[in-house]
């Protein structure tokens, strides 16, 4: 049986790395670009998750997640842990064009996965408001306060749609024991 | 397992994996999380990151590729380890200086109800409202963007802190303590707090000494509008000033919607997750 990406790295393959950045590169980049200011702050984002990975690798349980949920998981921390530690986000914005959801054009996907499949309906059904919400919290790492912001309503409001939205999608997934069962 | 979470922890936990935590309420989360499963908090961070993955799969613009030039750079970093991530340095973080020392995780006590708590905050509205609306004088975006600090500048004091706070939010109100047990008449000061940046301070004149080891004083910030339960505005020490006047940086441990009222309680050291009082003073809009 082949070994997978994480488990070469785990193992010390001197050839994982390179196979790492050519699986995940993209994704790692993708996900920090809307974290972070400028190029520079991206670059830093993505090592600091690939060292973070690496030395999880061997933590890896293909039982509890996919590959890329563990890559993206890693990675949310360590951009969200910087985030905090410069004590500064990018400049509170709406959306950008660029972030739009288009819905599925039936052109190539990021990658299969059934769990991402399960949950793109859950978010395209959610109510415009609650989906910026969810855009602004998890794509672009703002702050509650300054999604508050962005969007001109209460924080608590936004606390209540991200609560929902959290809640919604782990019991999507399967997570059905300790939901409070709110409606989106 | 069917039990429900406590809407305290699904609050930390969805802060957790959306904008992470203060120290104290990561403090606060893994304490919590201590009578709770250990994968609830992994499970929200691998909610998050499926959703991520999910928006980012709907918004094909929002994706690029890599630059060669910086893969060039991670693969040599990568090489100059000799392929071992222990021997790799994780870039450095520009940060601002803090000197707000955390707090330890409050110890868990039975709930005395909420009932008091809805009281106290009506009695402390029935005070009537202390405001003073400061201008925007620089126009700032919000609390969560601060100014770049030159490393070799000292960090400002609470006092300047607050000061700036004063100065700079457009929401800040000032509230003065306004009631008291007798032991404390003699107590004077007042709340600043900007619900915009989840900032404020709590300035004393006055207060008691307590005794660390037996005693420490613990903020409350009453928000109805929020939960019927106080958020906990952190656990602080008074020294001995002589009457000399204190500032105290207020930690909420979660988002703030509408203070009514600031309350101070004397609890066991390392403070309490719910108090049964008496609130020793307060500060009521």
């Amino acid at each position: 049986m082949t070994k997978s990406i994480l488990q070469a790295l785990a193992d010390g393959d001197p050839k994982a790395a390179e196979a790492f950045l050519d699986q995940y590169g993209d994704l790692l980049w993708s996900l920090a670009r809307r974290f972070c200011d400028d190029h520079a702050e991206i670059e830093d984002c993505v090592q600091d998750a690939v060292i973070e990975i690496w030395r999880s690798a061997a933590k890896f349980d293909a039982s509890k997640a996919s590959e890329t949920t563990f890559v993206a998981m890693i990675a949310r921390r360590r951009y969200i842990d910087r985030l905090r530690q410069r004590k500064r986000r990018p400049a509170p914005e709406p959306l950008a064009e660029d972030d739009q959801l288009v819905g599925d054009q039936g052109g190539p996907s990021l990658e299969m996965l059934a769990e991402v499949e399960q949950i793109k309906p859950l978010i395209a059904e959610m109510r415009d408001v609650q989906r910026n919400v969810v855009q602004l919290a998890i794509f672009r790492g703002y702050s509650h306060g300054d999604i508050a912001r962005v969007l001109n309503m209460p924080l608590g409001t936004v606390k209540t749609h991200l609560r929902r939205a959290m809640l919604a999608i782990r019991e999507q997934l399967g997570e059905q024991d300790r939901s409070t069962g709110e409606a989106l | 397992m069917s039990s429900r979470l406590p809407e305290e922890l699904i609050d930390l936990l969805v802060s957790d994996s959306t904008e992470g935590l203060n120290d104290d309420a990561s403090a606060s989360l893994a304490q919590m999380l201590g009578e709770h499963q250990d994968d609830v908090r992994e499970s929200f961070e691998q909610a998050a990151a499926i959703a991520h993955l999910a928006l980012l799969d709907s918004a094909p613009k929002a994706r690029s590729g890599m630059p060669s030039d910086a893969r060039s750079r991670l693969l040599g970093a990568v090489r100059e380890a000799g392929n071992d991530p222990h021997r790799m340095q994780a870039p450095a973080v520009e940060s601002a200086p803090s000197n707000v020392t955390p707090i330890a995780p409050p110890p868990v006590k039975r709930s005395g109800g909420f009932a008091g708590w809805l009281v106290a905050a009506a009695i402390a509205l029935a005070w009537g409202t202390s405001f003073v609306l400061q201008e925007d004088l620089l126009g700032l975006r919000g609390g969560a963007v601060a100014p770049e600090v030159p490393v070799v500048q000292a960090p400002p004091t609470e006092a300047e802190k607050r000061a700036t706070l004063l100065a700079e939010a457009s929401d800040v109100i000032t509230v003065a303590w306004n009631q008291s047990v007798d032991a404390l008449a003699g107590v004077t000061g007042d709340v600043v707090w900007s619900t915009e940046r989840q900032e404020g301070y709590m300035r004393l004149a006055g207060m008691p000494a307590n005794e660390p080891g037996t005693t420490q004083y613990q903020l409350w910030i009453v928000d109805p509008e929020r939960d019927a339960e106080p958020v906990d505005g952190g656990v602080f020490d008074v020294a001995d000033v002589a009457g000399g006047e204190i500032i105290i940086p207020i930690e909420a441990k979660l988002g703030v919607v509408a203070p009514a009222a600031f309350a101070i309680t004397e609890e066991q050291p390392g403070g309490v997750v719910v108090s049964e009082g008496p609130l020793i003073l307060v500060a009521g809009l």
